[in-house]
């Protein structure tokens, strides 16, 4: 089915492009949630990176699983953003956060998902970027330095900050 | 992508909850992408129509300019011939004279007719003839008459031959013979020779009255030999094959001519050209290991300096009263002089390189082949303008990325005809 939808869009019909959008939309946003501010820059920055896949349908190797392909350039596109609003990021640090309000005291398994999503958007985009690319795409720091156009070692500083800052925002808040 | 295990808990625990996601599809977002979708293809439609009127401007303005010549020509063939028939009808009447001229001698119209055909070489006397000229090798025929009348036969073959010179002069005028019959007229030595050349002349009479070209007609073309050249124009370059092309570079340059013949010359030219081209990953080939994590990028930008040193022979095909239309096709080398890559990985990233600039000074010899066909023009009597599209297809890899590159534009050039 994936591949009649795929060649639909190659056909650039816009049926098959709406099914595909519907199809990965949450898989998508799972992503971009993650890199964003908020859910709107969430769905922005998928809508981005869907309008890749749909002009760049043709460079897509059917014999590979779709998923990563789109995955990839989600995760691409959400670091292009962070390049974009590299000046517009305002510094938030600890301090900045401890002062939000106390949630539901709840231990960490019991946390939803919203809750973790939330956790990750009130770390600074810097920080945030690195714990997503290492912890969750699974990148090594020589890769993120790279990506990132950073050195070795801010990637590494920024992933401990990061872990530092999510750890202190769940004592603060959930325990 | 790395495949180290986070044995840190809360990296565990994160990387488990991120999966554990449940997100509505939202309506509005998809209307948002579809409105961006909408504008995107209006603006490839609009490019595309830009295009396809832009091809058929092209394609109705070369066909007017040849039917314009086309017509041109005609005119002047008709004016030609009418000059033709009023002057044969002119001498026709009065003239008994050219009734001693063998049939068809002066039948302007068939002048590629084969000599081995005319009558002009008939071997074999008319019979019916009473004073016919004689042949030089039919002296030894044993035929008395003939004999007999060597020198007179010789005066009037010079006559004869006079008048292939000088055919209007020769019928108004008074000779010896005049009024006598001449059908059977054999001189193999002399006149098929001379005939032939008469219809050269007068074909090329012809021509020249076309509008074509003759030594005549354009004395520089015969005399200069070196000619050299200030070249430019945009140049419009691709890897793998002959599409995708990105924003147009230049080139700009000299040249130098030799004229081999009247219509074949050997030119080369060294030209700074700045090319600039998109590649998809299959198309660009770096050094083996560049791409060190596997993966290549989606698209690569590339925009190169170079020198682009063609030698190519240049063929006149037809001429006109002052330009022609040439073709020309040879080979290119490419001395590399900058180098700038710069990769976007789309859906393949995975930590690779942003770029790659340098300046590699590398040469490749002979390494694409050159094709044109150009429209000369003269402004002056040794300056002409030129336009001269081209294709540049790959013989081999160039590059620091070793990239079948393709190249098309337009050579805009100004040629001073020194010698």
């Amino acid at each position: 089915m994936i591949k009649e939808i795929i060649q639909g869009c190659q056909k650039r019909q816009r049926k098959s492009q709406k099914e595909l959008y519907k199809m990965f939309y949450g898989y998508g946003m799972s992503i971009t949630l993650r890199y964003a501010d908020s859910r709107e820059q969430a769905a922005e920055v998928l809508n981005d990176a869907f309008m890749k896949v749909f002009t760049n349908i043709e460079k897509y190797n059917p014999n590979r699983s779709f998923k990563p392909w789109l995955r990839q350039i989600i995760v691409n596109t959400a670091i292009n953003q962070y390049h974009k609003n590299q000046n517009k990021f305002q510094k938030t640090d600890l301090e900045s956060i401890n002062q939000k309000p106390a949630r539901k005291q709840e231990v960490l398994s019991g946390m939803s998902y919203d809750e973790i999503i939330e956790m990750v958007q009130q770390l600074t985009p810097a920080y945030r970027t690195v714990f997503n690319l290492y912890v969750i795409e699974g990148f090594k720091h020589k890769e993120i330095a790279d990506m990132l156009d950073i050195a070795v070692g801010t990637s590494k500083s920024n992933l401990s900050k990061a872990k530092k800052n999510l750890q202190s925002i769940v004592e603060k808040n959930f325990i | 992508m790395s495949n180290e295990q986070h044995n840190d808990p809360l990296e565990e625990f994160f990387k488990k909850k991120v999966q554990e996601y449940d997100i509505e599809y939202q309506e509005e977002d998809w209307l948002k992408l579809e409105r961006r979708l909408d504008a995107a293809e209006a603006d490839q439609n609009k490019q595309s129509y830009w295009k396809r009127y832009s091809a058929a401007a092209a394609v109705i303005l070369l066909l007017s300019v040849l039917a314009y010549y086309t017509y041109e020509q005609q005119q002047k063939i008709d004016q030609l011939n009418e000059r033709l028939t009023r002057s044969e009808q002119v001498t026709d009447p009065q003239s008994k004279p050219t009734e001693i001229l063998p049939e068809g001698l002066f039948n302007f119209s068939f002048p590629a007719e084969s000599s081995d055909n005319h009558p002009l070489n008939r071997s074999e006397p008319n019979p019916s003839s009473n004073n016919n000229i004689v042949d030089g090798t039919q002296n030894n025929s044993g035929n008395t008459q003939r004999e007999e009348k060597l020198n007179k036969d010789s005066y009037q073959s010079t006559i004869v031959l006079a008048s292939l010179s000088d055919p209007e002069k020769f019928i108004t005028e008074e000779t010896p013979f005049a009024g006598t019959k001449v059908s059977g007229f054999a001189g193999k030595d002399l006149t098929p020779r001379n005939a032939k050349n008469q219809f050269t002349s007068i074909s090329n009479a012809t021509k020249s009255s076309n509008g074509f070209n003759t030594k005549n007609q354009l004395p520089r073309r015969e005399t200069s030999q070196f000619t050299i050249g200030l070249i430019g124009g945009p140049d419009m370059s691709t890897v793998g094959g002959i599409s995708n092309f990105y924003n147009p570079g230049y080139k700009i340059g000299l040249s130098a001519e030799y004229a081999l013949t009247k219509n074949l010359a050997i030119s080369v030219g060294a030209i700074h050209s700045r090319v600039q081209y998109t590649a998809s990953g299959n198309d660009y080939n770096p050094p083996e290991g560049y791409w060190s994590y596997g993966a290549v990028p989606q698209e690569t930008v590339g925009k190169c300096l170079l020198i682009d040193i063609p030698i190519s022979l240049k063929y006149n095909v037809l001429h006109f009263d002052d330009s022609r239309i040439f073709a020309s096709g040879g080979v290119s080398s490419y001395i590399m002089l900058n180098e700038d890559y710069r990769f976007d990985y789309g859906g393949y990233s995975s930590g690779q390189p942003q770029r790659w600039q340098e300046r590699t000074g590398t040469r490749h010899w002979m390494s694409n082949a050159v094709f044109s066909l150009g429209y000369e023009m003269d402004l002056k009597s040794n300056i002409s303008l030129r336009i001269e599209p081209f294709i540049k297809v790959p013989i081999q890899e160039v590059g620091w990325a070793n990239v079948k590159l393709y190249s098309m534009g337009s050579f805009i050039s100004v040629n001073y005809n020194i010698f």
